[in-house]
């Protein structure tokens, strides 16, 4: 055993020797040969060469032998035998486990055996720390779907996708839910071709529980409104509910109903927060402050009104706005109030309001407890109009444009560019509902377009050259509407195409 | 929108005036089917206030018909027309007689 396996040691170095002492006596074969050949071309005799090749040879190689032999000994000295030492050692050791010999196994029993009892007590706090762990789980998952639920509910309870009556009227809303969802509540809705109805709450309570106090108020004010109720009227009846079956929960709850046409704001609180009126400049809605949903059945509320005047709105937010805490202070009123001022902008712009103040809150501070919900109406200073998606609304859509354009010269062409741009809908879109809306914005005008139909970008259709007779399958709308347009832009918004188009004070044909 | 016929032998005049739009497109259409394809088509635009790219596709239709057997033509385009004829570069394409 013992021979075989120095053998097997030796054998790496065995090799390369062989190899190295073959290529020395080849080289100096070649290194002969060619010699022989040049001393014999030189005029030498044969047997003159073949000494003289020799006598330089053969002495040569001896010493390069030589050498080799010095390296491969020094080569075995350096590897071989701490490589034996080591494996004797091995042998050694492997021998004093096998017969438990006391010289290990002295030192080995104390290391061993503190080992072992460390392991033991790193066993139990390990089994410790796996319990804890799989019961923070437990609980996380257990939260983790309380919360899914509650923001199921919430999503439920508040249709992502606000109707196209109410964007008509320039509502938006943006809730940031907090990891406790909180349940704010926010919606909007038309009441009929003319008013629309906007409402913001907070429910007094957290989780599921809360959303679902959320969910049925939402859906008893829809009901309440819907049957022509003003909305003291509603909040009283939803206070009567809520007392009798809320089951101690509270909420508050701020309802609106704006007539786009007269721009009459007609309004009844339940303990909310006052919204602020924006415009040029921005104040708070006066209000009596009423009282919150559920908490006393005699609980009165009054309805009141305020004049919005073209191109003002409403911003209304819930309290996890002004409580935003950046951990020395509130995002407050006055920041609410700058906010606003900064993101209410012009007709334009005013998409975006709503989460751009949800989000300036949310920055500010860390939404640890509350939900963080605003919501914008915008009372636009043009005209807008609902549509169905036939062709025989053409003469609506002319109607309204009539009036709002009055003698405007370039009356004509806006009307071909909007019959073009309505076609197109009415064509592409499969759309439900499409809906038109006139503003100006100091010298040009802005129309646009918004629809419930499948996401269609008529700027991406085919705009080129095209074969005269292909014109007879149409296609020949973009090119009227790029020609009398100044500007198109299209966009989805909540689900909606939204197809803005700009038209410049002087764009001749 | 109002479309007068006036036949003389062969030829067949179509006057438009009125709003030729989407809504009344489908009447042109159809006053054009009923015009056979041998005939020599004129179409008379002097009363037509306002066209439309639905309006234009009929009339490009009714061109590609009579271009066999037929022929076609437009006369009398007032300014308005005319100015949504070059907008869609069809003005240079049909055979208008001013």
């Amino acid at each position: 055993m013992k021979n075989k396996d120095v053998q097997k040691k030796r054998k790496p170095l065995f090799l390369p020797s062989v190899l190295s002492f073959l290529v020395l006596l080849i080289a100096a074969a070649v290194f002969g040969v060619v010699r022989y050949f040049l001393l014999t071309g030189d005029g030498a005799t044969s047997r003159e060469a073949l000494f003289r090749v020799l006598w330089e040879t053969v002495p040569a190689l001896a010493v390069l032998l030589a050498f080799g032999l010095v390296m491969l000994i020094l080569l075995a000295a350096s590897v071989v035998r701490p490589l034996k030492k080591m494996r004797t050692s091995a042998s050694r050791i492997a021998e004093r486990v096998e017969h438990h010999e006391p010289a290990v196994a002295v030192a080995g029993a104390g290391c061993v055996g503190a080992l072992s009892q460390t392991l033991e007590e790193e066993e139990k706090e390990l089994s410790a720390l796996l319990a804890r762990v799989a019961q923070q789980t437990d609980e996380q998952v257990t939260e983790r779907e309380k919360r899914r639920a509650a923001l199921a509910v919430c999503a439920a309870a508040v249709p992502e996708r606000i109707d196209l009556a109410a964007l008509t009227y320039g509502v938006h809303t943006c809730t940031l839910h907090s990891s406790s969802v909180g349940a704010d509540l926010c919606d909007g809705f038309a009441l009929d071709d003319r008013r629309m109805c906007v409402a913001i709450g907070d429910v007094w309570e957290r989780g599921l529980p809360a959303a679902l106090f959320s969910a049925w108020l939402l859906r008893g004010l829809r009901e309440q409104m819907h049957k022509g109720r003003s909305p003291a009227a509603a909040l009283s009846a939803l206070n009567k509910l809520a007392y009798e079956r809320g089951d101690g929960m509270a909420a508050t709850l701020f309802c609106a109903v704006l007539d786009s046409v007269s721009g009459e704001l007609r309004y009844a609180n339940a303990g909310h927060l006052p919204p602020v009126v924006a415009g040029e400049t921005s104040g708070f809605l006066r209000m009596r402050a009423g009282t919150p949903l559920g908490l006393y059945a005699d609980a009165e509320f009054t309805d009141e009104t305020f004049a919005l005047r073209p191109g003002q709105g409403l911003i209304a937010y819930t309290d996890g706005v002004v409580n935003a805490f950046n951990g020395r202070e509130y995002f407050g009123y006055d920041r609410l109030l700058s906010a606003v001022g900064e993101h209410f902008g012009n007709a334009l712009k005013t998409d975006g309001v709503a989460e751009d103040i949800a989000l300036a809150a949310k920055d500010f501070g860390a939404l640890k407890e509350d939900d963080c919900a605003v919501l914008a109406l915008f009372f636009p200073a043009g005209a807008h109009r609902l549509l169905a998606p036939e062709l025989s609304e053409l003469e609506k859509m002319r109607e309204l444009l009539e009036h709002w354009l009055h003698e405007d010269p370039r009356k004509k062409n806006i009307e071909l560019a909007c019959e073009e741009i309505f076609t197109n809908i009415v064509n592409h879109a499969g759309a439900k509902t499409i809906r038109i809306g006139c503003e100006r914005e100091e010298n040009s005008l802005i129309i646009r377009f918004t629809d419930d139909g499948e996401p269609f970008n008529p700027l991406q259709a085919e705009n080129g050259e095209k074969d005269f007779y292909s014109y007879a399958e149409g296609g020949m709308g973009m090119t009227i509407i790029r020609r009398i347009a100044g500007e198109i832009f299209y966009r989805t918004q909540q689900n909606q195409n939204v197809l803005t188009v700009r038209f410049p004070v002087i764009k001749g044909i | 929108m109002e479309i007068g016929k006036t036949t003389d032998g062969n030829a067949v005049m179509l006057s438009l005036s009125g709003w030729l739009d989407a809504l009344s497109a489908p009447a042109l259409a159809a006053a054009v089917g009923e015009v056979g394809e041998t005939c020599d088509l004129v179409l008379d635009l002097e009363g037509l206030e306002y066209l439309s790219s639905m309006g234009l596709r009929e009339i490009v239709r009714a061109q590609r018909k009579m271009s066999q057997k037929g022929s076609f033509t437009v006369v009398r385009v007032p300014q308005t027309v005319a100015d949504v004829l070059r907008m869609t570069g069809l003005y240079g394409r049909l055979n208008i007689l001013s």
